[in-house]
């Protein structure tokens, strides 16, 4: 149950294979089937045909179980603005996508480029756009998109910052286009992890230059482009560009062309956002049937996540993992007939965790926090099995926060470590560290003759407040008096940012492939605020209380590694370096994990078809946008 | 009369003003802003750009004194009825709330008017015959809705609906109808729906309404004037509707100023667990997501209801009641 694919030198291999295939598979099927209703224009001449929308080798999908049919909707819902990747995970218009083929066999394949190539050092990255490529409102995709996308969206002066993930340091990657069809993006250094971020991250690598020109100041007059302002009620031209732009966003403008599978008619703020089939989409089944099969995806607004609920039971959802708590589980299967749905369980990668800040203001617990023996006594003072029976209805397993087994990287000792339960020993080790006095309730005193408490701040709901409660009653019982302090999202961020938390709350995540996002191991991430000061010292962001972690600490030695793996001359060597930062956790783990591997709950309509059972869910690996959804169908 | 009217409309200017700066510094007072919000979600979904946020702190303003903020959003609204831009949904604040502050009207002034028919007549029924077993009945009723909270009934009331019916009940639309433009189907669409939020929304208010009634109506009916009506030899019925429960309305018609903004605030967790497209929740993800010139307008336009609400009921107090005079001076 390895990601291996992902990083192994196949995954190159694959990605030319795989065109190969395409190029074979075209030549079976030289005619294509498409949705009626579409058929229905071509005949009626307001749509060309289907072999004239389709690029000359389409990318073919293989269908997880049945070829389907055409026809449908997918209901779905959504809880605002706030909540807009939900809807775009769902079709995202990425150039390289992952895919999942079977549980926990991870790879990525080309998706608008037919292939893509590495060349030795990992230094120079050439894509190759499928030819006769076509965007959603029918204007071919050439490379001339991708040098508009990097000259003019993203950059200085432009309505994007350049990408991080097209950066070394300060020095820029450079595009070029070798034709019309082929280009080259080139780093100055190794980028091993390139195309695997790439396939992760919102760098989208091309834009229709056709539309947007327009809303540009590099092409449009002054006059044009506050008459567009004006047209779509913005203050400005730059309100029109950006994530949520008026003009840019496939999310909010239905008129912008985009490479999704349905593009949106009904936008936000409805009461109903509406996406319909994009008749251009570049893919195929194994049939030759133009993908997607379903012919809209509805997201109805809801507030309160029990009304959400409701409708699970009213079988008013067709397909959602989004918004559905394990907590409800119990509640989900009891309706499954009268909703005519199935719960269905993918895996997560998740480990909810508590965070010591070993950089606390509070000096005396910030010693305490960086001596391991302490760390020890917490971690082995929690009895997990009782918290995962109590509070995750016996669904996640209990132990040390780290990448769970499935992921890329993954050390089993890490995930094992202090995760048994042992109160005397836990006390032994406290006692040890002299911390034997006690105060009239009895609990333990600090070295300074203040009881010993610990403030866990959290910014989280319902169930893990029960878990934290149960952590509370389990630590008062080696003397560790605990206060909760439950704060909304933003301001917990605040506190963290102002290293004013003594000891946080917060998943540890992103664990399907950690090189790609190693904040928790380099305590540089808000969530996993483990050493707060020393974090903002590799951070260099300015704060005033960022202060270097004491000669010989790991995280110098973590930082190092990190910063090799991510210029690594291959994959491999920048694996072994992940597999070495994880060693080093592995010693003396610096946080305190509970359980983790909690199933994800999909609800899943009985009508729904082609939804794969038993897969890793991870938001690296783009949630559920990990199966080609254009595959899926609704039978009726 | 009308001189008085204009008087109080004129007073409405300071008391707006005042209320404006209020609730622009209400929203402002949780540390951050719309944009820590919006880190806070890249964040979670592991896109965050430091850049992207500067630049778009930079385009909204936010880098700029409270005053300024305000008096920019003030200056827009007197010099263009621009009520400001929603940060969150990305369109100017008057496109987003017309059909959520309509709906809101609507919904309020209906379950207004629904409280008024029902429990008049049973508060009046159960004065004129106290302790019988009507009144007992509408008393017990009347303490059950009292004490019931408003989201507990809802959500009572949709797990009844939904278990023995199937039926959903949420919202104000069916899914069919959410997107479809005003016709006569979406009406009738609409009442269908209708039905759960008054009564969540109205028991409570009809309870304490039946209670009032109920002790006003008896007080009155113990005056010498009555016994004069009754002398007179008018039908009984006359002798009360037009004696007796004219003056009990008085309280009625003086706290329709207050009930107004209580509907509303009463509407917001309810309209949340019913899933109503009304402007409570729209004010709460507002709040919570720092959108301040959405939360602004909501608070602004809720206190142009309420003033218009009290002046309505003064108007109406004067109509009822001749004993009570404007102070002229």
């Amino acid at each position: 149950m390895r990601i291996t694919s992902l990083f192994s030198p196949s995954g190159v291999g694959m990605a030319v294979g795989l065109s190969a295939l395409l190029l074979s598979s075209t030549a079976w099927s030289q005619t294509y089937s498409e949705a009626p209703e579409l058929a229905e224009m071509v005949a009626a001449g307001s749509l060309p045909p289907v072999e004239e929308r389709l690029p000359l080798e389409p990318r073919v999908v293989t269908p997880y179980n049945e070829i389907g049919t055409y026809g449908g909707t997918w209901r779905r819902a959504f809880k605002g603005p706030s909540d807009d990747r939900g809807p775009q995970k769902l079709m995202e218009p990425r150039i390289v996508r992952f895919v999942q083929t079977a549980p926990g066999e991870f790879g990525i394949e080309p998706a608008w480029a037919s292939s893509y190539e590495i060349n030795e050092t990992s230094t120079e990255f050439t894509f190759h756009i499928r030819e006769g490529l076509k965007w959603s409102d029918g204007h071919p995709v050439t490379t001339e998109d991708v040098l508009f996308y990097f000259e003019d969206v993203v950059g200085d002066d432009n309505p994007w910052p350049w990408p991080s993930l097209l950066k070394q340091g300060d020095e820029r990657a450079v595009v070029m286009a070798v034709n019309a069809y082929t280009f080259t993006v080139s780093f100055s250094q190794p980028s091993p992890l390139f195309v695997t971020r790439l396939a992760r991250e919102y760098v989208w690598m091309a834009k229709p230059a056709h539309y947007l020109k327009q809303f540009h100041p590099a092409y449009a007059s002054a006059e044009e482009l506050a008459a567009a302002a004006a047209e779509f009620e913005v203050a400005g031209w730059e309100d029109l560009w950006g994530r949520r732009g008026k003009a840019e966003s496939y999310w909010v403008n239905p008129d912008v062309p985009t490479l999704s599978a349905w593009t949106i008619t009904t936008p936000p703020p409805a009461d109903q956002v509406v996406f319909e089939r994009n008749p251009y989409f570049y893919a195929v089944d194994t049939e030759g049937n133009q993908l997607p099969y379903i012919d809209a995806i509805t997201h109805d607004l809801f507030q309160d996540t029990e009304t959400l609920n409701l409708w699970v039971a009213q079988g008013r959802i067709d397909l959602q993992q989004r918004h559905m708590g394990v907590g409800n589980f119990p509640f989900f299967k009891e309706n499954e007939a009268a909703g005519d749905y199935e719960v269905k369980i993918w895996s997560g990668l998740e480990v909810d965790t508590l965070w010591p800040n070993q950089t606390t203001s509070d000096v005396v617990m910030a010693e305490l926090f960086q001596q391991a023996d302490f760390r020890q006594a917490i971690n082995i003072a929690i009895d997990r099995d009782t918290i995962n029976e109590i509070v995750f209805a016996g669904l996640a397993t209990p132990m040390q926060a780290g990448p769970p087994e499935g992921s890329a990287i993954y050390n089993e000792e890490l995930i094992g470590k202090w995760s048994e339960y042992d109160p005397e020993a836990a006390n032994a080790l406290l006692d040890g560290m002299g911390l034997t006095e006690r105060d009239g309730d009895g609990y333990r005193l600090r070295p300074d003759g203040k009881t010993l408490e610990i403030v866990i701040t959290s910014a989280l709901f319902a169930s893990d407040i029960d878990m934290l409660e149960l952590v509370s009653e389990f630590w008062s019982d080696i003397g560790i008096k605990t206060s909760l302090d439950v704060v909304e999202r933003t301001l917990y961020l605040d506190r963290v940012n102002a290293n004013e938390v003594m000891m946080g709350h917060w998943p540890m995540g992103r664990a399907a492939f950690f090189l790609i996002d190693p904040g928790a191991y380099a305590a540089t991430l808000a969530d996993n605020s483990w050493a707060t000061a020393w974090g903002e010292y590799h951070l260099d962001r300015g704060k005033d209380f960022a202060v270097a972690p004491p000669e010989g600490h790991i995280l110098h030695d973590v930082w190092a590694k990190l910063d090799a793996a991510s210029t690594a001359a291959s994959q491999e060597e920048a694996i072994a370096l992940g597999e070495e930062v994880l060693a080093i956790h592995a010693a003396e783990p610096n946080w305190v994990g509970v359980v983790g591997a909690a199933p994800n709950l999909f609800i899943r309509s009985n009508r729904v078809g082609n939804f794969p059972e038993g897969f890793i869910r991870d938001d690296i690996t783009r949630d559920i946008g990990i199966i080609p959804t254009e595959q899926l169908y609704i039978k009726e | 009369m009308t001189g008085y009217i204009i008087r109080r409309i004129l007073w409405f200017i300071p008391t707006l003003f005042a209320v404006s700066i209020v609730s622009f510094a209400i929203i402002q007072l949780p540390p951050g802003d719309y944009l820590t919000v919006l880190e806070a979600q890249m964040g979670a979904e592991g896109d965050y750009s430091p850049e992207v946020v500067e630049r778009l702190r930079e385009r909204f303003g936010f880098d700029q004194p409270f005053l300024v903020q305000y008096g920019k959003w003030m200056w827009a609204m007197l010099a263009h009825g621009d009520l400001g831009y929603s940060f969150e949904w990305r369109v100017p604040v008057s496109s987003l709330i017309g059909e959520y502050m309509a709906l809101t009207v609507a919904v309020t002034a209906a379950t207004l008017i629904a409280t008024w028919i029902v429990a008049l007549p049973i508060g009046i029924y159960s004065a004129v015959r106290p302790y019988s077993v009507f009144d007992y009945v509408a008393t017990v009723f009347g303490f059950i809705g009292k004490a019931t909270p408003n989201f507990l009934l809802a959500l009572i009331l949709m797990w009844l609906a939904f278990v023995y019916w199937g039926a959903d009940v949420s919202g104000l639309f069916s899914p069919e109808y959410k997107n479809a433009p005003w016709t006569w189907d979406k009406i009738v669409d609409l009442f269908k729906h209708l039905w759960l939020p008054l009564i969540v929304l109205g028991t409570s208010g009809a309870a304490s309404l039946i209670r009032q009634m109920r002790a006003n109506v008896l007080d009155e009916l113990q005056k010498p004037y009555v016994e004069a009506a009754r002398a007179q030899g008018l039908p009984e019925w006359r002798v009360i509707l037009r004696y007796p429960v004219r003056v009990a309305l008085n309280p009625f018609l003086s706290t329709i100023g207050t009930t107004i903004p209580e509907l509303f605030s009463g509407a917001v967790t309810t309209a949340i667990v019913l899933n109503l497209p009304m402007a409570g929740p729209m004010l709460l993800r507002a709040l919570t997501s720092q959108d301040m010139y959405l939360a602004g307008s909501f608070i602004f336009l809720l206190s142009v209801f309420t003033l218009i609400g009290t002046l309505i009921s003064d108007i109406l107090l004067t109509i009822v009641d001749p004993r009570i005079q404007f102070d002229e001076a």
